[in-house]
C-alpha cells in the first residue's frame, strides 16, 4: 500500500470517527451526560476538526501527490512525546535505583525474590551461618526472632554478643552503650536458662572487654565453664581466661 | 542403561509427534488458506484443531494411565510417582513437575484451539478468522514440541525400578493441588486467543475495532481464570506452607501477577478503544505484552535460573521459551510497526476529567506496576548475570511501591465508575460522589472506632469505602432501570468485580497491618494466653501411614474447640511439611503452626500464633470477583458501545 492511500484511508477513519463522535455527543448531551457549556466547546472542536479533514481529503481528490498534504506531526505533539519518554525515563530510573538499594546478598536456599515469612528455627539457623560474615544482617535476624519469641535464648545472646563485637572498636561513650544493652540481654537470657553456657561466656569476655570488670568476668567464665560450652565458643573463653587472671593477679 | 520404556512410552510420543504434526499443517493450511482465499484448504483448518485436540487428550491420558499403573518404566513416573501416593494425588502428580505441567499446558492449548474454532467455523473464510487459527497451532506446535523433546514426559527411566518418592510433599498436602494449577493454566493459556486474533488483525489491516469486539468475551475468560487460579495459589499459600501469609512475592508468583496487570489493564483501556477508538497500539502492545510475559513466566519457573517454593528442577527448556519470547516479541513490534499508519487513533482525550483519562490513569498505574514487579523479579538475575554477585530483592521493596500504587487505583475505582465519557463537569462528579463520599467517611469512622491506625491502612478502609459506594451507587442504577439484568454485562458485572477487589484491598490492609503473632511454649494442661486468646495444649499425638509419619499437638483455643497444627514427615522424601490448623472468623483467624523440634512423647510443644484479622473477606472478595467475571462474561441489555453512559436501555435488546 503506497504511502499517500495509507495517509488518505487514515484520514477518512478519522473524518468517520469525528462524525461519529458529533452524534454521540448529541445523545450525551440530550441525556445529560455533559452540560450545555461543555457540549458547546466539544461541539465546536470536533466540527472545526472534522471541517479540516474533510478538506484535506477533497484536496487529496485533485492533488496526485497527497502525501505532501499528509499531517505532520505538529511541535505540540513531539514535546508531549518527550514529556512522555523522560517520564519514562524517570521511574525507570528512580525504580532502578530503589531496586538496588532495597537489594542484599542472597544466602543459601533464599529465593530471588520476595520471602516467606520463616519459623523461628529456620530463621535462627540462617541467622548462626551469617554471624561472623554479615554481623548486621544477623543481628537483623536475631530481632526478628525476639519479635515473636521475645524468650528465645539463643537470640537474645548472639544479638548480644554481635553487638559486643561490632562495639569493641568503637569509642568509649559507644563501648558503654553497647556493653549495657548486652549486658541486659545476657542477664535476661541466664534469667530464662541458667544452663546456657553461651549467655555466661559472653557475658564474661563482654565484662572484661568492654566495661573492664575482670572480677564479673571472672565470675561469669567460670559458670560458662561449668555448663560445658560449645567448641566454638570454649575457644573463644580459652583465649580471653589468661588475660582475666592477669587482670586480677595485678 | 535405560530401559525400554513401554506401552505408555511409544504411544505417549506418538501422540506427541501427531499433534506437533497436525499443527504445522494447521498452521500452513490456516496461512495458505488465508493467504489465497482458498476455501478447500481453509475446510481442512477445523479438522487439523480436531486431530491436535484428539492428540493431546491421547497423551495426556497416557500419561494419567501410566500414573495411576505406576508404569515405572516411565523416568517421569519414577520421579513424581508412588505406589504410596493417594488416588487424588497421584492423579494430580501428572502436573506436579515440569513435564507434566507442559503437558498440561499442550492439552489446554489444544483445548481452546479446537474451541476457537468452533466458535469461527461459520466465518472461517474471513482472513482475520483464518490468521488467527494459523497463530494458534504455531503456538500448539511449538509447545509439542517442547514437550516431544526438551521437556519428554514419556522419556524411559532407569531400569528395575519399582517404586518412586511421589509428588513433592507440598503437592500432597491439600486438595487445592487438583484446581490450582489447572484453572492458573486456563487462565494462562487463555491469553493465547485475543494474541491470536491482535496478530490476524496487524497482519490484515483490520485494526479497527470489530477484532477487539470479537475477542472480549475470551480475554475476560483467560482473566477471570488467571484471576481465580493466582487467588486459589495464595489459599493454597495460607492453607499448607505454615507462614499465614497469602502473598510472598516469590519470583513465580510474580510470574503469575505479571501477566494479570497487563490483562487487567487492557479489560479497561480496550473500553476506551472501543468507545472511542483510541489507544489502539497500546491496547494491542499490552496483549502482545500478556502473551510475552506468560512465555517469560514459563521460562522464569521452569528453567532452573530461580529458585522458588514453585521452582521446577534445572531442565533444557530455558533456551526453547527465551527463543520464543523474542521470536514473540520481535514478530509483534515489527507487525506494530509495519501498521503504525492504521493504528494511529483518531481521537483525543477532550478532558482530563472523562471516563476515558481515568481509564488511562489507571494503565499508567497498571504500567508503572507491572514495571516495577518486572524489575524486582528480574534484577538478581540481570545482577548475577552481569557481575556474578548472588542477590535477592526483598518483600519490603515490592510492598513499599505496590502500596501506593495501590491506592491510587482504589482511588481510581472510586471515581472512573460515576464519570461520563468525554467531560465531566465539577458539578456532575460532585453530585455522582456525594453517596460514596459518605460511605468513604463512614468506613473511615468505623476502621477508627475498631482501633485501626495508621495512615496506609485507613486509607485503604476509607478509600474502599468510597469506592464501594462508587460501584453500589452504578449497581443500584442498573438494577433499577433493567431489574435483574442489571447485573449482567460487562458494566455491570465489572462493579461486582470492582466490589471483589475492593474486599481484597481491605482485607489485605487489614491483616498485613494489624496481624500479631508469638511464639508460646505450651506444657500440657498449662493454659496460655495471647492477643485475648487462650491456648492449652491437650496432648500430641502420633499419626502414621505408609508414606509419612505426622506429630500433631491438639490444642484447645479459648477453650472450645481443639485445633491440631502438625509437623508430618514425608519419610521417602525425608522432608518435614507444616500443616497449619487454623479457627476461621469474619472478623479474624486463629492460625496455628507447630514449630520444630517437637516429640510425641513430650507433653510440650513449641506453637506459634498468628493473629489474622479479616483474612476471611479475602475469600469472600475473590468468589465475588469470581461471580462479578462470570456476569460480566454474560451479555447484558447493553448499550453500544457508542452510546452515552445515561442512556436508557432498548426493551429488548440484547
Amino acid at each position: 500500500m503506497s504511502g499517500s492511500s495509507t495517509n488518505l484511508e487514515a484520514l477518512k477513519q478519522e473524518r468517520e470517527f469525528l462524525l461519529r463522535s458529533l452524534r454521540d455527543l448529541e445523545q450525551e448531551h440530550k441525556f445529560g451526560d455533559l452540560d450545555d457549556q461543555d457540549f458547546e466547546a466539544l461541539h465546536k472542536d470536533y466540527v472545526s476538526r472534522a471541517a479540516t479533514i474533510i478538506r484535506q481529503i477533497e484536496s487529496s481528490g485533485s492533488n496526485s501527490s497527497f502525501a505532501e498534504h499528509a499531517p505532520e506531526s505538529s511541535p505540540r505533539r513531539r514535546g508531549r512525546t518527550l514529556l512522555v519518554a523522560f517520564m519514562v525515563l524517570v521511574v525507570a530510573g528512580l525504580a532502578g535505583w530503589f531496586v538496588a538499594q532495597q537489594s542484599g546478598q542472597r544466602l543459601a536456599g533464599e529465593s530471588i525474590a520476595g520471602s516467606i515469612e520463616d519459623s523461628t528455627a529456620s530463621i535462627l539457623s540462617r541467622a548462626r551461618a551469617t554471624n561472623f560474615v554479615d554481623p548486621q544482617a544477623a543481628i537483623e535476624l536475631y530481632t526478628t526472632v525476639l519479635s515473636v519469641d521475645p524468650d528465645n535464648v539463643e537470640a537474645l545472646t548472639y544479638r548480644a554478643w554481635l553487638l559486643a563485637l561490632i562495639a569493641r572498636g568503637a569509642g568509649d561513650e559507644v563501648k558503654k552503650l553497647a556493653f549495657e544493652s548486652a549486658s541486659r540481654d545476657l542477664q535476661r537470657a541466664i534469667s530464662i536458662d541458667a544452663s546456657y553456657a553461651d549467655a555466661h561466656c559472653f557475658l564474661g569476655i563482654a565484662r572484661f572487654r568492654l566495661a573492664d570488670d575482670a572480677q564479673g568476668a571472672k565470675q561469669a567464665l567460670t559458670i560458662c565453664a561449668q555448663n560445658n560450652p560449645p567448641a566454638e565458643v570454649k575457644g573463644f573463653v580459652d583465649s580471653i581466661v589468661a588475660e582475666v587472671d592477669a587482670a586480677l593477679g595485678g | 542403561m535405560l530401559a525400554s520404556t513401554g506401552v505408555s512410552g511409544t504411544l505417549g510420543r506418538a501422540f506427541l509427534l501427531v499433534g506437533f504434526i497436525g499443527a504445522v499443517f494447521g498452521a500452513f493450511a490456516a496461512f495458505t488458506g488465508a493467504r489465497r482465499s482458498d476455501q478447500q484448504v481453509i475446510r481442512l483448518i477445523p479438522r487439523f484443531a480436531v486431530l491436535i485436540f484428539a492428540a493431546s487428550v491421547g497423551a495426556f491420558a497416557t500419561m494419567e494411565y501410566a500414573m495411576i499403573t505406576r508404569d515405572f518404566s516411565l523416568a517421569y513416573v519414577q520421579k513424581v510417582g508412588s505406589w504410596s501416593t493417594p488416588a487424588l494425588y497421584n492423579f494430580a502428580a501428572v502436573w506436579s513437575a515440569l513435564e507434566g505441567s507442559i503437558l498440561m499446558w499442550v492439552l489446554v492449548l489444544a483445548g481452546y484451539t479446537l474451541a476457537v474454532a468452533y466458535w469461527v467455523r461459520k466465518r472461517m473464510h474471513d482472513p482475520i478468522a483464518s490468521w488467527a487459527m494459523g497463530v494458534m497451532f504455531v503456538v500448539s506446535a511449538f509447545f509439542f514440541l517442547v514437550s516431544f523433546f526438551p521437556a519428554n514426559p514419556f522419556a524411559a527411566g532407569a531400569p528395575g525400578v519399582l517404586d518412586g518418592p511421589g509428588p513433592n510433599p507440598l503437592l500432597q498436602n491439600h486438595v487445592l493441588v487438583m484446581f490450582h494449577p489447572p484453572i492458573l493454566y486456563l487462565g494462562y493459556v487463555g491469553v493465547t486467543v485475543p494474541f491470536a486474533f491482535a496478530i490476524a488483525a496487524l497482519i490484515t489491516g483490520r485494526v479497527d475495532e470489530g477484532w477487539l469486539v470479537a475477542t472480549r468475551r475470551w480475554s475476560l475468560f483467560a482473566w477471570g481464570f488467571l484471576t481465580f487460579g493466582i487467588a486459589l495459589g495464595s489459599w493454597w499459600s495460607y492453607e499448607v506452607l505454615g507462614w499465614s501469609g497469602v502473598w510472598a512475592w516469590d519470583p513465580v508468583e510474580n510470574a503469575s501477577l505479571l501477566p494479570w496487570i497487563t490483562g487487567t489493564a487492557y479489560i479497561h483501556s480496550v473500553l476506551v478503544q472501543e468507545r472511542r477508538g483510541m489507544l489502539r497500539v497500546w491496547n494491542i502492545s499490552l496483549l502482545v505484552a500478556t502473551f510475552s510475559l506468560t512465555i517469560l513466566g514459563t521460562f522464569l519457573t521452569r528453567s532452573g535460573v530461580l529458585n522458588s517454593v514453585h521452582a521446577f528442577s534445572e531442565s533444557g527448556i530455558g533456551s526453547w521459551f527465551l527463543a520464543m519470547f523474542a521470536v514473540v516479541l520481535v514478530v509483534s513490534i515489527g507487525l506494530i510497526g509495519w501498521r503504525g499508519d492504521r493504528l494511529r487513533s483518531p481521537g483525543v482525550i477532550d478532558s482530563p476529567l472523562s471516563r476515558e483519562a481515568a481509564f488511562l490513569a489507571n494503565n499508567v498505574l497498571f504500567a508503572v506496576f507491572a514495571f516495577v514487579v518486572l524489575l524486582g523479579t528480574v534484577f538478581p538475575l540481570i545482577v548475577e548475570a552481569l557481575q556474578n554477585r548472588q542477590i535477592a530483592v526483598g518483600a519490603p521493596f515490592f510492598d513499599r511501591l505496590s502500596t501506593p500504587i495501590g491506592l491510587a487505583l482504589l482511588t481510581l475505582m472510586a471515581i472512573a465508575p460515576v464519570l461520563p465519557w468525554r467531560k465531566a463537569t465539577t458539578e456532575t462528579l460532585r453530585d455522582r460522589l456525594f453517596w460514596p463520599a459518605w460511605c468513604g467517611l463512614g468506613a473511615l469512622i468505623l476502621s477508627l472506632v475498631f482501633g485501626a491506625y495508621g495512615l496506609a491502612p485507613l486509607l485503604t478502609f476509607a478509600l474502599g469505602g468510597v469506592s464501594a459506594g462508587a460501584a453500589l451507587r452504578q449497581v443500584s442504577l442498573a438494577t433499577r432501570r433493567q431489574g435483574w439484568r442489571g447485573l449482567v454485562g460487562r458494566a455491570n458485572g465489572g462493579m461486582i468485580v470492582h466490589l471483589g477487589v475492593i474486599l481484597i484491598a481491605v482485607a489485605l490492609g487489614a491483616s498485613n497491618s494489624f496481624s500479631k503473632s508469638q511464639e508460646l511454649s505450651l506444657v500440657q494442661d498449662v493454659e496460655a494466653q495471647f492477643a485475648g486468646h487462650t491456648f492449652e495444649l491437650r496432648d500430641v499425638v502420633e499419626v502414621r501411614d505408609d508414606r509419612s509419619i505426622s506429630v500433631k499437638a491438639l490444642v484447645l483455643v479459648d477453650g472450645r474447640k481443639i485445633y491440631a497444627p502438625a509437623i508430618t514427615k514425608f519419610t521417602r522424601i525425608g522432608m518435614n511439611v507444616g500443616t497449619p490448623s487454623v479457627r476461621t472468623s469474619l472478623t479474624a483467624d486463629v492460625y496455628l503452626t507447630l514449630e520444630p523440634p517437637v516429640r510425641q512423647d513430650a507433653n510440650e510443644a513449641r506453637i506459634k500464633v498468628f493473629i489474622k484479622p479479616m483474612i476471611v473477606w479475602l475469600w469472600i472478595g475473590t468468589a465475588l470477583m469470581a461471580v462479578g467475571t462470570v456476569l460480566a462474561v454474560f451479555p447484558g441489555r447493553r448499550r453500544k458501545p457508542t452510546e452515552p453512559t445515561s442512556a436508557p436501555v432498548e426493551v429488548g435488546r440484547s
